[in-house]
């Protein structure tokens, strides 16, 4: 009875406290820290876990805290919400070991890991959030907990690249504010209800739920870079490795998908949606951004900015699962929400890796880089190919049901766009795979900054893109094994679509 | 116990792949095979198919007549080229990746010949075509890098125009992505048989999708070209035979259209082979014209569905005899580049591959001779009387290619600078080469029955006189036959795309000057527009310093809330 009522306000704390206490930490108290960071790591991990066997077992998890007069903070675990909630802790776990190996020996690292774990907690909020306000609150609090992660280095670039980042999300954050409020006036509290719950009001309201919808896609849409909202992310490139990762593989942009799923399934409803002619527009905006990101991409030199385009596409392939009318659209969009998690954060740990090792920043420097670090490379190659949908790699899965979906849906163009789409990542990856195993490693590396040693480089940097890798792989090889992603994503599809 | 065999013939590659990059391991890429061939000998004849529920999206391994038959000639030919290539190994400075690369391309080879479900099969295509990347560009060297880049670009647009037609069948099997309920779905849409078609004739060589092939083969280190050559193209041609619905009703349209591709690489492939100048582009043109007379059959097969069983059959032994004769030629090459000039072998291996032309010449009694009687009953019901003559001139062009194969193949011989420096020969190799050689002789005795065909030696002659007179005039007038050779260059109509290449590059570089001018322009005047009515400063990369504003909308946005509240 406790249990269920406080594990999900637990989840948040077990990263919230440690990382309040850290700001306190003195800068040469590694020791401390790092205890505090991981155990406040393991400790989500094991809630997470009850509260996975709790949903399956049915039972209900909320914690509600009232705020005003019909103005209530909920958190409430549904099978969506263990999907982002299980994604960010885990990922959150590999990214603080690789995070403090990364960061070794450089300054203001309490204030780092402070805003670090404040910026999960506000991911894990966004994900357990039972109504929209308290989303709305949450995602707010996640782009303020960003901004001193993106601004880490105090270069002028990074407090520029800072500065745009927080103009953009701040933009975002006061639409989808505007379009919660319009909302609540019209519909009164919005809960998040599988189903949704807007079909029941009159239609002569239907033309203002069009309106607030667009709003707030808009304001989703930034975190989730759907174009043309997509300008923050290459510039906030300028962040330490870890926090690229964290940014674009769990929590910012994830937030922005995440919302805009919650959105189409749980407010509006996606019978609702598809009735309203909404989920079209989406598909189209989704679409549009999967090709151009693309494009971007391979205009890139920087590794990472090159990433980063690649992650403006595909993200929106969440949007275009969601805007996929059917349930295997829908599982579509899901599954590739951890599998673009997985295959991305190993991207930008092998990115860091190349850069912190070798000083290698560019893609023309990538020469001859899997003699020198073939683990790394192979995490690479692992996360580049299922990118492009090769299989057995987990990406592949994604876009099967993506592909299906629609068809299911008579949307036959998508399957063009995704043949696109992979045409495109496979222009702008295989030179780097290329160019990293292929080519003649160069006399001197860029800056070598760690010699090598029994491994390549540090083990708190190599251990992590191996476990995800090796994830990204399993998710793909053994989709259909039982207590996967696969099959919690189709129980979530069974649950929205009423099956 | 053929469970586990099921399951060793593509995993224990994948196995050894894992660990072939150390050093030492030169017995690794033929040991992979071996399971297959254990597989062959034991696999009793119909082995229940093997459910992985877990596996991709639930997978099935089992092994039909069909994947026995190409089992029962790419088995062999892994083994045999793996020795090569750990010869090679041995010999280069990247061993350890063209060994694991070896083991990788073979393992996904064995698991699309078991694969008994639609993803299954596709993965292995896809592990198969992106590993031999690594075996084409083997070595290095500017232009060999430029064929394995073409290779590579074609193949990924395979996949993906596979992965399309994968997707469009699926959705209308309902769930069951065995492989005949996807080809009953091939049926139904004509997108998917499209993409099919072309997704795997790009790997077969169909007319139209073949440019990559001769460019890659004349590049390729001989050994990588010699699997690419035998096991891997006919992974195209079980792809088709796969997914295609045959055997189902008619599809006159498909199968006129399959019959004229056919014929059409039949008769540009010999025409263009021959004024080819490598060896490796001369026999990639010979294959392309024999995998022509396999898809003018598959053709067939479409328009007559009557004849699938039995066609289906003779597709498939036409299949292993091309691959095993065209395997044995490219290893014969290159065994014989690293013979010293005077060495006493020589003339051993000239010997083994006149037998091997012969045979792909469709000689009498030749396994040549006994794939073309198979296909006799599909030329037959085709009703079109011309169609046995202008196989009768397809064996003739072949002779021809043969011909100028071995002109080529002599002067290299000849010429000391263009032979590779001679090493200590692999005895393994050679005797391996060796048993292939007796493998493709024994081939229509022992699958002919004791009748091995005898066929008609006509067209056979007519070439090698045809052959003859042209060497007379290429001896006494050079010049009149050195105006065609290399009149067209490998990759055919590729060059004609490259003469469009100049064009697309301005069009390309205009708009995205265009685009990056727009796109300046529109800033430029949003931050003018926005400095003008707010006072901020002009930088529209400064927005954030317009706190004021977004602070005052988020107070309103609050109070509004609070104000509607309060009133509710």
């Amino acid at each position: 009875m406790t249990l269920t009522a406080w594990l999900p306000a637990l989840i948040v704390l077990s990263s919230a406290i440690p990382g309040l206490v850290i700001f306190f930490l003195k800068e040469e108290q590694v020791a401390a820290r790092t205890l505090l960071n991981m155990a406040g790591a393991t400790v989500k991990l094991l809630l997470v876990g009850l509260l996975i066997l709790g949903i399956q077992d049915h039972q209900v998890f909320e914690s509600r805290l009232a705020l005003a007069p019909g103005l209530e903070l909920v958190l409430h675990a549904d099978a969506l919400s263990v999907l982002l909630v299980a994604l960010s802790s885990g990922l959150w776990f590999v990214t603080t070991i690789y995070a403090i190996g990364y960061l070794e020996g450089s300054p203001y690292r309490s204030r780092f890991f402070g805003f670090f774990s404040l910026c999960v907690s506000a991911t894990v909020g966004i994900a357990l959030a039972g109504n929209l306000i308290t989303f709305v609150i949450f995602y707010e609090i996640l782009t303020l907990t960003t901004y001193p992660l993106v601004a880490h280095r105090g270069t002028p670039q990074a407090t520029r690249g800072a500065r745009i980042y927080l103009a953009y999300t701040m933009i975002g954050g006061v639409l989808l504010l505007a379009g919660a409020v319009w909302l609540q006036v019209l519909a009164g509290p919005v809960d998040f209800i599988e189903r949704g719950m807007l079909a029941a009001l009159p239609v002569e309201r239907f033309g203002q739920l069009q309106a607030i919808f667009f709003l707030l896609i808009a304001g989703l849409g930034v975190k989730a870079a759907l174009v043309p909202l997509h300008g923050w992310l290459p510039q906030a490139m300028v962040a330490p490795a870890p926090v690229s990762a964290l940014l674009h593989a769990v929590a910012v942009v994830k937030a922005g998908a995440f919302g805009i799923v919650r959105i189409v399934y749980d407010v509006y409803g996606v019978e609702f949606a598809q009735a309203l002619g909404l989920l079209t527009i989406l598909a189209v905006l989704a679409s549009i951004t999967i090709v151009y990101g693309s494009v971007l991409a391979l205009l890139q030199d920087g590794i990472k900015k090159r990433l980063a385009y690649s992650t403006v596409s595909q993200v929106s392939y969440i949007a275009l699962g969601t805007a996929l009318f059917g349930p295997l659209g829908t599982i579509g969009g899901l599954v590739h929400l951890v599998h673009q998690g997985l295959m991305k954060i190993t991207l930008f740990f092998g990115a860091g890796n190349y850069a912190e090792t070798l000083g290698i920043h560019k893609v023309a420097d990538l020469d001859g880089v899997g003699r020198r670090m073939p683990w790394t490379t192979l995490a690479f190659t692992i996360g580049a190919l299922g990118m492009i949908g090769i299989p057995p790699v987990a990406g592949f899965i994604s876009k099967w049901y993506l592909g299906i979906g629609a068809l299911k849906a008579e949307m036959d163009w998508a399957i063009l766009i995704l043949a696109v789409s992979s045409l495109l990542n496979a222009a702008y990856f295989l030179p780097l795979l290329y160019r990293a195993w292929f080519r003649d490693p160069p006399a001197a590396w860029p800056k070598e900054s760690i010699p090598r040693g029994a491994l390549e480089t540090r083990a708190s940097l190599l251990v992590p893109p191996l476990i995800t890798a090796a994830l990204a792989l399993a998710l793909g090889l053994f989709a259909a094994a039982p207590f996967g992603v696969l099959e919690w994503c189709r129980l979530i599809a069974a649950r929205e679509y009423g099956l | 116990m053929s469970q586990a065999l099921l399951l060793a013939i593509w995993l224990w590659p994948l196995a050894l792949a894992t660990v072939a990059h150390r050093p030492g391991l030169h017995w690794a890429p033929a040991a992979g095979a071996l399971p297959a061939l254990i597989g062959l000998l034991l696999l009793p004849g119909e082995v229940p198919t093997l459910e992985i529920p877990a596996m991709l999206l639930g997978a099935a391994v089992g092994l039909d007549a069909l994947g026995r038959g190409f089992l029962a000639f790419s088995g062999p030919l892994w083994l045999i080229t793996g020795l090569f290539i750990g010869d090679r190994a041995r010999r280069g400075d990247q061993g350890g990746r063209l060994r694991t690369l070896f083991l990788l391309a073979m393992s996904g080879n064995l698991m699309l010949i078991l694969a008994a479900d639609g993803p299954s099969f596709y993965v292995g295509f896809a592990l198969m075509g992106l590993a031999a990347y690594g075996l084409v560009v083997d070595g290095g060297g500017e232009a060999r890098r430029r064929a394995a880049r073409l290779y590579l670009a074609w193949t990924i647009v395979g996949e993906v125009l596979i992965f399309s037609g994968l997707v469009l069948v699926a959705q209308r099997s309902g769930g069951d992505l065995g492989l005949a309920a996807l080809a009953a779905g091939t049926a139904e849409s004509s997108l998917a048989f499209a993409a099919f078609l072309a997704g795997f004739g790009i790997k077969a060589g169909l007319f139209g999708l073949h440019m990559w092939l001769p460019v890659t083969y004349g590049q390729a280190p001989s050994a990588a070209a010699a699997i690419l050559a035998s096991a891997m193209i006919k992974a195209g041609l079980l792809g088709w035979l796969r997914f295609l619905p045959l055997g189902g009703e008619p599809l006159p349209v498909w199968g006129d259209t399959l019959a004229a591709l056919g014929l059409a690489a039949v008769a540009g492939a010999s025409l263009v082979g021959l004024t080819q100048r490598l060896p490796g582009a001369i026999l990639g043109y010979s294959s392309l014209a024999k995998m022509g007379i396999l898809v003018l059959g598959l053709g067939l097969i479409l328009r007559e569905p009557a004849l699938a069983p039995a066609g289906t059959l003779a597709l498939t032994l036409f299949a292993a005899h091309h691959a095993l004769v065209k395997g044995g030629l490219f290893l014969g090459i290159g065994l014989g580049h690293h013979l010293p000039p005077a060495s006493a072998r020589r003339p051993w291996i000239w010997l083994g591959l006149a037998l091997l032309a012969l045979a792909i010449a469709d000689a009498p009694f030749s396994s040549g001779a006994l794939a073309k009687q198979a296909l006799a009953p599909l030329v037959v019901a085709s009703g079109w009387p011309w169609l046995k003559p202008a196989l009768a001139l397809a064996t003739l062009g072949t002779a021809l290619l043969m011909a100028r194969l071995a002109w080529v193949v002599w002067q290299a011989q000849e010429d000391p600078s263009r032979a590779d420096a001679p090493t200590r020969p692999c005895t393994a190799c050679a005797w391996a080469w060796v048993a292939l050689i007796v493998t493709v002789i024994a081939f229509p005795f022992v699958l002919g029955g004791r009748t091995a065909p005898a066929g008609t030696p006509w067209p056979l002659v007519l070439g090698a006189a045809l052959a003859a007179a042209v060497a007379l005039v290429a001896r006494r007038r050079p010049e009149w036959t050195g105006r065609l050779v290399g009149l067209i260059p490998p990759g055919d109509l590729l060059h004609l795309a490259r003469v469009l290449e100049p064009l697309g590059g301005r069009l390309v570089s205009g708009w995205s000057r265009l685009w990056e001018r727009a796109d300046r322009y529109g800033r430029e005047r949003l931050a003018a527009l926005a400095a003008r009515r707010t006072g901020w400063p002009a930088d529209p990369d400064r927005l954030a310093d317009a706190w004021p504003l977004i602070g005052a909308l988020w107070l309103g946005c609050l109070g509004l809330l609070g104000v509607l509240l309060a009133l509710a």
